[in-house]
């Protein structure tokens, strides 16, 4: 499983980023969070997309697009969750060893309650393969549409729509919903 | 929509919702210099200045706004700020609305509003913020000016600021002890700190003033409980140097303030004054302690000396009071175009004890002409630094690196002083 290849744009200068991050650093948390399960892993990953753009601005110029800022932070995620993958692999812990669905459920219930509805469909989601995951987010938590997503994940807008719909239809299985 | 999609949709939204903008880990892992501009210029002017530049940045913050009633202070008093609690700093709002606004170090939004009192009769300008070790009080002062009889009566206000349910509620109440004597001004380049247990805060005045500017040369320490003060002037002064004091922080215990005190000439018609050392009769900033265990007094008997500028030290650019007894300088060093800024702790007799930070960048970009550290109840300090390239750079020193707040810089000001 490897990176998606993301085409990677200029960057903006400081001031730029510090502008992209004032306004868009909740909703890039609330992604990785979303994707990694809790909000410390969540934050750092965004952190590091920002500390990463912030060292690429000083050989480029131009802009540093939202889209490209989304998908970095979706890479950063895909790093941790390999990290994790490969923990459990070879007997390491990582906060304690739990399961991406588990630390997703078990995060989301240490700040609110979540409804035991949304607990199942949370629990459904994480079930599913990673770039399924994704355009879900990327698609109901982001509202982004299927162009919008196929920036995002490098893939087509095609290939996003075929995504999102077997990924919908096995969310619905899994939840005991005719699809 | 399907009834997959709306629960999908829904429990998106629920588990998202959590994460509250206000408790976000304040800011990215930045790098630490800050941009270079353009191509590199000339700096050979400021060479002879570069050995021991300290510059005084002041900037007038005018324009009128006035403010609203006085009220019975309450009772001072603050648990600490755990480590990792969502943080505040105070901005001066963009010319010419000079309001102070409470921003959050996380996103940058505007959290709450400190809207300048409107005094009939009195013209206010803000002038400095502290923050209180709670991180939710910030105090403010204005320069108060009476528009009937001019600038001979102005003086020096000082509110708090509170708020809570994340600044849905806010109050200014003027604090017991002032307005303070002299001219009121508690002047830029000037600061302002409250006492580790909330309930003395601390902040320079000025009686001199010269070519129409005015000077921080005298110390203030109010009690927030009773309103009892104290003060500490004269007894620094040199001839022929104009004496200042840019900073003070206090020490953990509460018993003392830390001051840098800088000899400088101004320079005409500026808001500027130089440290200078091509001059005759220099005498490099020192670092002092202040015991603020008496009534007050001279400022020559009631400070020890605890560092002066060395070769070691070619230019303490600022100084604090660190959480264990010891100082933390900020220190320029190296040629103009080599110049490096290290933020260290240093013991009492002057050896190093560690680096907090270190950026070589300033070489390149230019030296910036005023250096300030600011700590907070947590012993982060906030870094900002300014140039006349660059403007104002601002970040918390955290773990070698400089995380930048998410703020917005006038082109005019030091719109940060509180955090």
């Amino acid at each position: 499983m490897g990176h998606t290849s993301v085409p990677e744009p200029a960057i903006a200068q400081p001031g730029a980023i510090a502008a992209l991050f004032r306004d868009h650093h909740a909703e890039l948390v609330r992604l990785a969070l979303l994707m990694v399960g809790d909000l410390p892993t969540a934050e750092d990953v965004v952190q590091d997309v920002f500390a990463s753009l912030h060292r690429r601005s000083r050989a480029h110029e131009v802009d540093a697009p939202l889209p490209y800022v989304r998908a970095a932070v979706l890479n950063g995620c895909r790093s941790v969750l390999r990290r994790r993958a490969i923990g459990r692999r070879v007997g390491m812990t990582h906060r304690a060893g739990i399961s991406d669905e588990t630390t997703m459920l078990a995060s989301a219930e240490s700040e609110v309650i979540l409804s035991e509805d949304r607990r199942q469909v949370l629990a459904a989601l994480a079930r599913l393969p990673r770039r399924r995951r994704e355009v879900l987010v990327l698609r109901y938590y982001l509202g982004l549409s299927g162009a919008e997503i196929a920036a995002v994940l490098g893939i087509s807008a095609g290939t996003v729509k075929s995504t999102a719909a077997r990924a919908l239809a096995a969310l619905a299985r899994d939840l005991g919903e005719p699809s | 929509m399907t009834r997959t999609e709306e629960r999908l949709r829904d429990a998106l939204s629920a588990s998202a919702g959590r994460v509250r903008d206000d408790r976000l880990r304040p800011l990215p892992a930045l790098e630490t210099e800050p941009q270079r501009p353009g191509p590199r210029r000339h700096m050979g002017w400021l060479v002879p200045a570069a050995a021991a530049l300290s510059v005084l940045l002041i900037v007038a913050l005018a324009v009128t706004l006035t403010g609203k009633s006085h009220k019975n202070a309450p009772s001072a008093g603050y648990p600490a700020l755990p480590a990792g609690f969502p943080k505040y700093f105070a901005q001066f709002g963009d010319p010419p609305k000079l309001d102070v606004v409470i921003r959050s170090t996380s996103t940058g939004t505007e959290v709450t509003p400190a809207m300048t009192p409107d005094v009939p009769g009195w013209r206010l300008t803000p002038q400095t913020v502290a923050a209180a070790p709670d991180g939710r009080t910030f105090y403010l002062a204005y320069q108060a000016v009476d528009l009937q009889k001019q600038q001979a009566t102005s003086q020096t206000w000082i509110y708090r600021l509170t708020f809570t349910h994340g600044g849905s509620a806010n109050s200014m109440e003027w604090i017991k002890g002032d307005p303070f004597p002299g001219r009121g001004l508690l002047v830029n380049g000037g600061s302002m700190a409250v006492s580790p247990d909330g309930t003395k805060l601390a902040f320079t005045g000025a009686t001199q003033q010269q070519d129409g500017q005015s000077w921080p040369d005298e110390i203030f320490v109010v009690d927030l409980r009773t309103g009892v003060r104290s003060a500490w002037r004269v007894g620094l002064s040199r001839p022929g140097q104009t004496f200042t004091i840019p900073g003070i922080s206090w020490t953990s215990d509460g018993r003392s303030l830390v001051f840098r005190a800088v000899w400088c000439h101004p320079n005409p018609n500026s808001d500027v004054c130089l440290d200078d050392p091509a001059r005759p009769g220099y005498r490099g900033p020192q670092v002092r302690s202040l015991d603020v265990g008496t009534r007050g007094g001279t400022l020559d008997h009631g400070s020890t000396l605890r560092l002066g500028q060395s070769a070691r030290y070619p230019v303490i650019a600022d100084a604090v009071a660190g959480p264990g007894g010891e100082l933390i300088l900020a220190v320029l060093s190296g040629p103009a175009d080599a110049a490096t800024l290290t933020v260290e702790r240093v013991d009492a007799t002057g050896r190093r004890l560690g680096v907090l930070y270190r950026s070589t960048a300033y070489g390149t970009v230019g030296l910036p002409a005023s250096v300030t550290l600011t700590p907070d109840s947590t012993r982060h300090y906030l870094l900002l630094t300014y140039n006349s390239q660059n403007g104002l750079v601002s970040g918390w020193i955290d773990h070698g690196k400089l995380r930048f707040l998410p703020a917005r810089h006038p082109n005019s000001g030091l719109p940060i002083t509180a955090w």
